[in-house]
């Protein structure tokens, strides 16, 4: 376990922030960050170019994330499971986010998954077109048409969504 | 519709304070004259960093899991340059071998080199064939016939064992050739370091460049051996293979026969007429009834007639069950007294 440490040390932000961005609104980062190393451990083995290591935990939190969307959604929708989903998303653990930050944050989740990576590595995380291509191993064209949807979306919804806040009950009531 | 008191519930649960709606307000309306990309931008900097406290929680959780899982880990490390994190390079990664993944694989490639790579950390070039078996941190290679190149990749944790008949050879990252043929066992590093074990209990370290041969411990091995240096005109190696097969203990008869006749064709071959002769006397005296006891009259006949004892190739000649043209007109010429 000494072994990971600076492994983690490194990696454990970027995962996690990884889980928050990523995740959406059912993700729970902090269980799927936990996921992701447990997952890195049993397959570090298997890692065939170690200069590709920022690729290959990329690709393991893609597939971590897919799952816990997944079971977040049989949790939300099959009767009968003894479920809370209400605020999954670790949001409530973390009180000191800013009232921007969680509009936001919605924003965000508000997109597909697919939209969420692109914009969240390329406009949050800095990095370049290609090297979002190389991370997760699409096609350079495929990035730059999602991050331009995602951008738009992300505008729209981010517009949309200061106006609740702003009069959040002026609409109650309506098509109910 | 709501109750009303549903819609007052709503109200004190979903109005934020007026200075929160001031200052979202400001943070949209600021990027709202910026075009797509750097709209974006600007407001996902208002996203903050993970809190360190979800860093500490979450990674006391990961070594609380990984602890529970712990029988079946192991440590090492591997290097890992990095790329996504702003933090660019890092260099320290680890092997973790919950559960050993078994092996085991026939290779055989005959007159052409062919390449395995049972583990991401061992590579195998060969031509010959072999058994592989063991576990991807243990891997071991019963290496039959041929030269095996093998690579595995350094402090990786992989216990890396080629057994030939004649040695062990243990690895922990390195690469090196291993060449099993009727000479016996030859390893050649070309870096990093090897144990070698000799069957016949001599052992030594090699580190790059350097080469170490085990021999034969069993009679026919030697007896192997000694053909091969035998073909190749080495009579020196050849008679010291098989006068090292001689010495050994409870030999089969048909192996110390063979042997026998490989040690005086060593001999003659060295100029040693008299010490073969002498030889092969004494061993038809002890196995009269010997396979090669044909064979063995012949050469004694011929060293006698060379040193001029007639008298003393007379029995042999006559012992033959078949004599060629040449031994009759020996036999014929060197009549008993």
């Amino acid at each position: 376990m000494a072994a990971w440490s600076p492994i983690m040390q490194l990696w454990l932000p970027t995962v996690l922030g990884w889980c928050v961005r990523l995740g959406g609104p059912a993700v729970d980062p902090e269980d799927a960050a936990q996921d992701v190393f447990i997952v890195a451990m049993d397959r570090i083995h298997s890692l065939r170019q170690p200069d590709r290591f920022g690729s290959w935990m990329v690709g393991i939190t893609r597939r971590v994330l897919s799952k816990h969307r997944r079971r977040g959604w049989v949790k939300r929708w099959v009767p009968g499971l003894d479920i809370t989903v209400t605020d999954t998303s670790g949001r409530g653990r973390w009180p000191e986010l800013s009232e921007t930050a969680q509009v936001v944050q919605a924003s965000l989740e508000s997109l597909s998954a697919k939209q969420r990576e692109v914009l969240v590595l390329c406009d949050l995380e800095g990095h370049t077109q290609q090297e979002v291509a190389e991370l997760l191993d699409v096609p350079l064209g495929t990035v730059k048409s999602r991050l331009l949807r995602a951008r738009s979306r992300f505008r729209d919804t981010a517009e949309r969504a200061s106006t609740p806040v702003l009069a959040p009950a002026t609409s109650l009531g309506e098509g109910s | 519709m709501p109750s009303r008191d549903e819609v007052e519930r709503y109200v004190d649960e979903t109005t934020p304070p007026d200075e929160v709606v001031e200052r979202v307000e400001t943070d949209v309306r600021a990027a709202a004259g910026l075009d797509d990309e750097a709209f974006a931008r600007t407001l996902l900097a208002a996203l903050p960093a993970v809190p360190e406290h979800a860093v500490t929680r979450t990674r006391a959780r990961i070594e609380e899991a990984a602890r529970a899982r712990q029988p079946g880990w192991r440590w090492g490390w591997v290097a890992a340059p990095l790329g996504v994190a702003a933090a660019a390079a890092l260099a320290v990664v680890v092997t973790a071998e919950p559960a050993p993944v078994e092996l085991s694989e026939a290779l055989s490639a005959e007159g052409s080199e062919a390449e395995s790579r049972p583990t991401p950390h061992v590579r195998l070039a060969y031509a010959g064939s072999g058994q592989l078996s063991g576990t991807d941190q243990a891997p071991r290679l019963a290496w039959e016939t041929g030269t095996v190149h093998v690579a595995v990749t350094p402090e990786q944790g992989v216990d890396f064992r080629v057994n030939t008949r004649d040695a062990e050879i243990r690895v922990i990252g390195t690469e090196f050739d291993v060449t099993r043929d009727t000479l016996g066992t030859r390893v050649a590093v070309a870096e990093g370091k090897v144990g070698v074990a000799c069957e016949d209990g001599s052992e030594r370290v090699l580190r790059g460049g350097e080469s170490w041969e085990c021999l034969p411990t069993t009679a026919a091995g030697l007896l192997g051996r000694a053909r091969a240096f035998q073909a190749r005109g080495d009579h020196g190696q050849m008679l010291m293979a098989a006068e090292k097969g001689l010495a050994l203990g409870g030999v089969d008869p048909a192996l110390l026969a063979e042997l026998t006749v490989v040690r005086i064709d060593g001999l003659v071959a060295l100029g040693s007429d008299a010490e073969a002769r002498g030889l092969v006397e004494k061993y038809l005296v002890a196995h009269p009834g010997s396979s090669r006891a044909a064979e063995l009259r012949r050469i004694a006949a011929a060293l006698a007639l060379q040193q001029g004892d007639c008298a003393g190739a007379w029995p042999h000649l006559d012992a033959l069950p078949e004599r060629t043209a040449d031994e009759e007109g020996w036999w014929a010429s060197c009549p008993p007294e």
